[in-house]
């Protein structure tokens, strides 16, 4: 089984990897590169837990393939807190219970925090269109809505 | 709302920061070096004699290092309720998924490609999925043994009914005669999955002396102890599991599913085994909610006073008893209600069938005899011309009042939880169009209510709280936090309460078996309860050792002494103190530490009117009133919930929302058993165990809940505390079929209420 | 166990002279979801796969003498770029309800054609537009042109030749006053596929009241998305009535041929055509009066 030559940028920092062309890129992120914040689950682009960025746009990572993240820019939760802060959706999440068990949390993020940076004022209907790929079995969004308009009404800081 | 410092207050959990920058450790992300990924095979038979095992090719697959089936392990049967389940099935299968193979190898597709290899050779055997089929005399035994297997004391069961439970009350014959109405319903309910997004996953380790180290993302260590300490052999001191990070669990992760098994595999192959179960085999081979039966028969008199109940509620507990004991009692005494009713004759049944084993899910029995309570009160008072609120407020008990079991209620918010909810949704305005009048294309708008009784379950808990260097207070616990932040919010809150500090301060250990900190769990709306009652008992008893110690120093009566901002003081006196960090630098031996006990003693109730009720009584019960306001689609039948409004009785709220979360997660789980989830099973197999045709609520399927808080404490929980984490799920079926019914004039008694069974009950109605 | 071997070509003819080569062992990867949870249900084992990303030319939205839509555009692509025009909104309503955001970045509109599931939700509007596939092909047939009506051929078919590839959706530009709507009915109120699901296409006369043209086309309920001609008949050269949308309803209702299966059954398929069917006319018929208008 032959492997290719990649090279994965992973929150802004440039990965070299052999990998074979079934793996996908949660289980290379996860496995290889020990990212394990995206989270492992359906399988089936269902849940969302696995979400990542691919090149700003939100994605289910359980069905790339990771050859085809080849030169492609990865956002992942590992890569959204800034050196000094959390990400301003991070922060809302933490202070208005928008997180109970957490494993929905990171794909959560990276879907709102990708929505927001295409459009930072979206509607209560555009939040439940970006985000309705994302389940979540702890919350029942409520809390989850409210951190984030808390973030939309102060234009981008939680 | 609290005047208290920290506890009360809606503080950021402890957990919370790992959580959302993706540095929390779930069982998900757990390795070990060398570690083997195992596999389970399952019968792909709902009943079948197993005639032939042969592992060969599948133990030649390169790769393959240890498989093991029914012919290699002990032919155990495990510990439980009843003790009617072999650790791996050996002669006879008796649901389609149970495990008969274990399989572990290098990588999990060379443990695939194994299981795929193994050829077992089974005798079909007739397949009984309908549980009332069962019930019957002469119907075929799924058990033939079971009178000998070993039971709890005081279980009713025969044949293919592993428990009856039933409450008797007065004498319903005179009690219907005396009625000047009487009223049956029936109804039916579906199995749906707890649906934790992480997955079941555990890694099991057994070194050359035999030591068993189990990594689980279980909600219950010591149950996990004790199920794999028999099934490998070894007294439960050689065995220690370590609880992970757990991704929720809702009931499901209480069960050892598969520690067991990892265990068995490390020890044959000599290295540690991951076992993660995917899915597909979750949803087909877990423990979901049971499938119900209801049938109710209601006297009352003109004026909506209840006279007597009837019901009979049939619990399909599939192929092994499980937790079916404990909840046909449970059921009972939800049957029963928070309701003046003077006569009442309850019967449940734990009825087996060729399904998986349903087990605890969130208000395990709740929801089902919920929505048929509130569904048949519903139809009772629209048949007598009342307004369903009134029919509650009229029958509903009072503070001092005897519950149907005959224990006396303390602390009963319930009435405050209706009339809140009720203003809450805007009850009885704006009065909805006559059905007759509805237009053919205009949504039907309507209003439901639903209300309760719920338990906090009790059970042993125990805690060790000590001073850290600096002054920081360390709390110790023997249960995993599951999400709703009893562990990792609401306990931390009531120690730094009581310890005078910072939330800051305050520092939450969870130890694993080996510490020995026994604790009955993360379970049944307890672990707030339990777990911070005996973190306030540690609390108490290492403050009276500070104070001792400060009493030397400061030369100041105990009694005399408080503990506030981080040190021990003088009361009324701002200048004595010494803090908490000077007294822990003291402290070189570490012998300042408090240890905290919480088991709750049993409600007392009246033992003559309840049989083979493994759970009697509601301890600390919890009352609660939700209301929902939907919108019907007439021409297609979907459902669209508007509002919805949900009060809860909680005692003391420990952290506000963190309370309302439990709220909101409860009834979107709710939503999605009233409107959408259910296990579909076609001749004994489920036909779909994904999450495309297991349908779970999204973010549009869930409106701004809101969550009424209401407290009225009762003596015994932290602050007065009582449990929440359960009974949000329990009122969502039955408020939503109420406001359907309200909406559009019909009425469904088959969970759940989908647009298409609305759409043609519309039709059948309206033609 | 999956596994197969990964082919990036760089153009057309590479991609053709690798399917030619590798044949029923080859498949395509464009939005991958589909093939990825085939392959790991066993349904699916291509030996090869021939990644299409690396190809030039397939993705993107063009103008010119109607609308021209790359194969390899993404569905959220779609929704963004075909909503600056009107006559294209039910392509719009049908891309936002696709799928949850993520599923909208990876798929694309020539892998939901050729995937051809009977509930192919691009396939109804696409329909309505009477829209022309472009295929390439091996030498000597380089190209051909096949209306998207009659191209499905069963449930998982289609009438694809031996290494073709679908390159381009081309639609003819509508005339004017027409307006386009498609509806779904799901099982919960996002994030799933069609129960049923209904695009309508109205061209109003210059009165602004009598149909000049309609479409109908219908998926979930046949075993491929169809035009339900009877009832475009039906309302061709008429003023839109409430009374004859509801019939035109009932004939689609008629035309339909839906299975029962773990999601509905057939009789509630048949209730939704009618329901669906009669609001999508409506809706078209309301946006083709609104003309330029966004609603």
């Amino acid at each position: 089984m032959s492997r290719l030559s990649i090279l994965l940028n992973v929150n802004g920092q440039e990965y070299p990897l052999e990998v074979e062309p079934h793996r996908t890129l949660l289980d290379v992120l996860r496995e290889d590169l020990s990212l394990t914040g995206t989270k492992s689950n359906c399988q089936e682009g269902e849940c969302g837990a696995c979400t990542v960025m691919v090149d700003g746009r939100p994605v289910n990572s359980c069905l790339f393939l990771a050859v085809r993240a080849n030169g492609k820019r990865i956002t992942t939760i590992e890569g959204l807190a800034g050196r000094e802060r959390l990400h301003p959706v991070q922060e809302a999440f933490v202070r208005h219970g928008g997180v109970q068990c957490g494993y929905c949390t990171p794909g959560f993020i990276v879907s709102a925090a990708a929505l927001l940076a295409a459009n930072p004022r979206p509607t209560d209907d555009e939040l439940a269109r970006a985000l309705a790929g994302n389940i979540c079995r702890c919350t029942g969004y409520v809390n989850i809505r409210r951190a984030l308009r808390t973030v939309i009404e102060k234009g981008g800081a939680a | 709302m609290s005047t208290q410092r920290v506890a009360g207050q809606a503080l950021p959990r402890l957990d919370g920061r790992a959580k959302v920058t993706g540095e929390y450790i779930y069982g998900m992300d757990f390795t070990m070096p060398g570690m083997l990924h195992g596999k389970v095979l399952r019968s792909p038979q709902p009943h079948a004699r197993i005639v032939a095992t042969d592992v060969r090719k599948a133990s030649a697959l390169p790769g393959v290092r240890a498989i093991l089936t029914g012919q290699d392990v002990p032919a155990l049967l495990m510990p439980g309720t009843v003790w009617d389940q072999p650790l791996l099935a050996y002669d006879r299968v008796r649901y389609a998924g149970e495990p008969v193979a274990l399989i572990a190898a290098d990588r999990p597709e060379v443990a695939d490609e194994a299981a795929r290899l193994v050829e077992i050779t089974y005798e079909p055997l007739p397949v009984l999925t309908d549980p009332e089929t069962a019930m019957q005399t002469g119907a075929m035994l799924l058990h033939e043994n079971w009178a000998s297997y070993r039971a709890a004391e005081g279980l009713v069961r025969e044949g293919n009914v592993c428990c009856h439970a039933t409450l008797r009350k007065g004498n319903v014959a005179q009690g219907f005669a005396e009625a000047d109405l009487v009223f049956e319903d029936s109804f039916s309910t579906e199995s749906v999955h707890q649906s934790h997004v992480e997955p079941r996953v555990a890694i099991g380790l057994v070194d050359s002396a035999g030591q068993v180290t189990v990594y689980s993302n279980t909600q219950l260590p010591y149950w996990i102890r004790t199920n794999v300490a028999h099934a490998v052999g070894a007294p439960e001191s050689d065995v220690r599991i370590i609880p992970t990070g757990i991704g929720g669990g809702f009931g499901s992760k209480l069960y050892p599913q598969i520690e067991p098994f990892v265990a068995l595999l490390a020890r044959k192959a000599g290295r540690p085994v991951r076992l993660v179960i995917p899915l597909e085999e979750e949803i087909m081979a877990g423990l979901p909610r049971h499938p119900c039966q209801l049938h109710l028969k209601t006297g009352v008199k003109k004026d909506g006073t209840l006279v007597a109940r009837e019901a009979r509620m049939i619990l399909d507990t599939g192929a092994y008893a499980g937790s079916g004991p404990e909840l046909a009692s449970i059921g009972v005494l939800v049957l029963g209600g928070p309701y003046r009713t003077p006569h009442l004759k309850l019967d449940a049944y734990a009825v087996h069938t060729n399904k998986m084993n349903f087990g605890a899910y969130r208000g395990p029995a709740g929801p089902q005899a919920v929505f048929a309570l509130e569904s048949h009160f519903d139809a009772v008072a629209e048949k007598l011309g009342l307004d369903p609120l009134d029919f509650r407020l009229k029958n509903i008990l009072e503070e001092g009042d005897e519950a149907p079991n005959g224990q006396v209620l303390r602390g009963v918010g319930l009435r405050e939880c209706l009339e809140k909810t009720a203003a809450a949704i805007e009850w009885g305005k704006p009065a909805p169009p006559s059905v007759r009048e509805a237009s053919s294309t205009g949504p039907m708008r309507g209003k439901g209510l639903s209300c309760g009784w719920w338990t906090t379950t009790g059970g042993l808990s125990m805690s060790r709280v000590r001073l850290d260097a600096g002054g920081k207070v360390v709390v110790t616990v023997g249960t995993q936090e599951i999400g709703t932040g009893a562990i990792m919010g609401g306990v931390p809150q009531v120690v730094a309460e009581m310890m005078g500090v910072g939330l800051e301060d305050v520092r939450l250990v969870v130890a694993d078996t080996a510490s020995g900190l026994y604790d009955f769990g993360s379970q049944g709306s307890r672990t707030l309860f339990n777990v911070g009652r005996a973190a306030q008992f540690a609390c108490a008893d290492l403050i009276r050792q500070i104070k001792d110690l400060a009493e030397k120093m400061l030369e100041v009566p105990a009694a005399e002494l408080e503990l506030r901002e981080g040190a021990v003081a003088v009361k009324g006196s701002p200048g004595e103190r010494i803090s908490l960090a000077q007294l822990a630098q003291l402290d070189t031996k570490g012998s300042l530490q408090g240890r905290g006990e919480s088991f709750p003693d049993p409600a007392v109730y009246d033992t003559s009117r309840l049989s083979s009720c493994l759970y009697p009584a509601f301890h600390y019960p919890s009352f609660h009133c939700h209301a929902a306001e939907v919108e019907v689609d007439p021409g297609t039948g979907e459902v669209r919930v508007v509002r919805y409004a949900a009060a809860h009785d909680v005692g003391y709220a420990a952290n506000p929302t963190l309370a309302e979360g439990q709220i909101h997660g409860g009834v979107a789980q709710g939503i999605g058993m009233a409107l959408m989830e259910e296990i579909v099973y076609r001749d004994g197999h489920v036909i779909n165990n994904n999450w495309t045709d297991y349908k779970l609520p999204t973010i549009a399927d869930v409106p701004d809940v809101q969550a009424i808080l209401v407290q009225h404490p009762v003596e015994g929980g932290p602050f007065g505390a009582k449990g929440l984490g359960e009974s949000p799920v329990i009122h969502p079926p039955a408020a939503l079929a109420n406001a359907i019914a309200h909406a559009t004039g019909v009425r469904l008694t088959s969970l759940p209420l989908t647009a298409e069974k609305i759409l043609r009950a519309l039709k059948e109605e309206h033609g | 166990m999956i596994r197969f071997e990964y082919h990036q070509p760089h153009s057309l003819d590479e991609t053709i002279a690798l399917l030619t080569q590798y044949g029923n062992e080859a498949a395509l990867l464009a939005g991958g979801t589909a093939l990825l949870i085939d392959m790991r249900h066993g349904e699916r084992s291509p030996g090869h796969v021939i990644s299409l990303w690396e190809v030039p030319g397939l993705a993107g939205f063009r103008v010119n003498r109607g609308f021209h839509v790359g194969a390899l555009t993404t569905i959220s692509d779609l929704a963004g770029t075909a909503a600056g025009h009107p006559p294209l909104r039910a392509l719009v309503d049908s891309a936002w309800l696709f799928g949850g955001w993520q599923v909208r970045n990876m798929c694309t509109v020539g892998g939901n054609i050729c995937k051809a599931s009977p509930g192919a939700d691009m396939v109804p509007p696409l329909l309505c537009l009477d829209a022309e596939l472009r295929l390439a092909a091996p030498d000597p047939f380089r190209e051909r042109t096949a209306p998207l009506d009659g191209f499905l051929t069963g449930p998982d078919q289609t009438a694809l030749r031996p290494a073709e590839v679908l390159t381009e959706i081309a639609i003819p530009p509508p005339p004017p006053r027409t307006g386009t709507a498609f509806l779904k009915a799901m099982r919960r109120h996002a994030m799933d596929c069609s129960i049923a699901a209904a695009a309508a296409r109205v061209t109003l006369a210059e009165d602004g009241q009598t149909c000049v043209e309609a479409r109908v086309a219908l998926g979930a309920v046949a075993p491929n998305p169809f035009r339900a001609k009877q009832a475009e008949a039906l309302l061709a050269g008429k003023k839109l009535e409430p009374n004859l949308v509801r019939e035109a309803a009932h004939r689609a209702r008629d035309e339909s041929r839906p299975i029962s299966d773990v999601r509905a059954s057939a009789d509630y398929r048949r209730m939704l055509v009618e329901t669906l069917a009669e609001r999508a006319i409506l809706k078209a018929a309301e946006r083709a009066t609104r003309g330029d208008e966004r609603r």
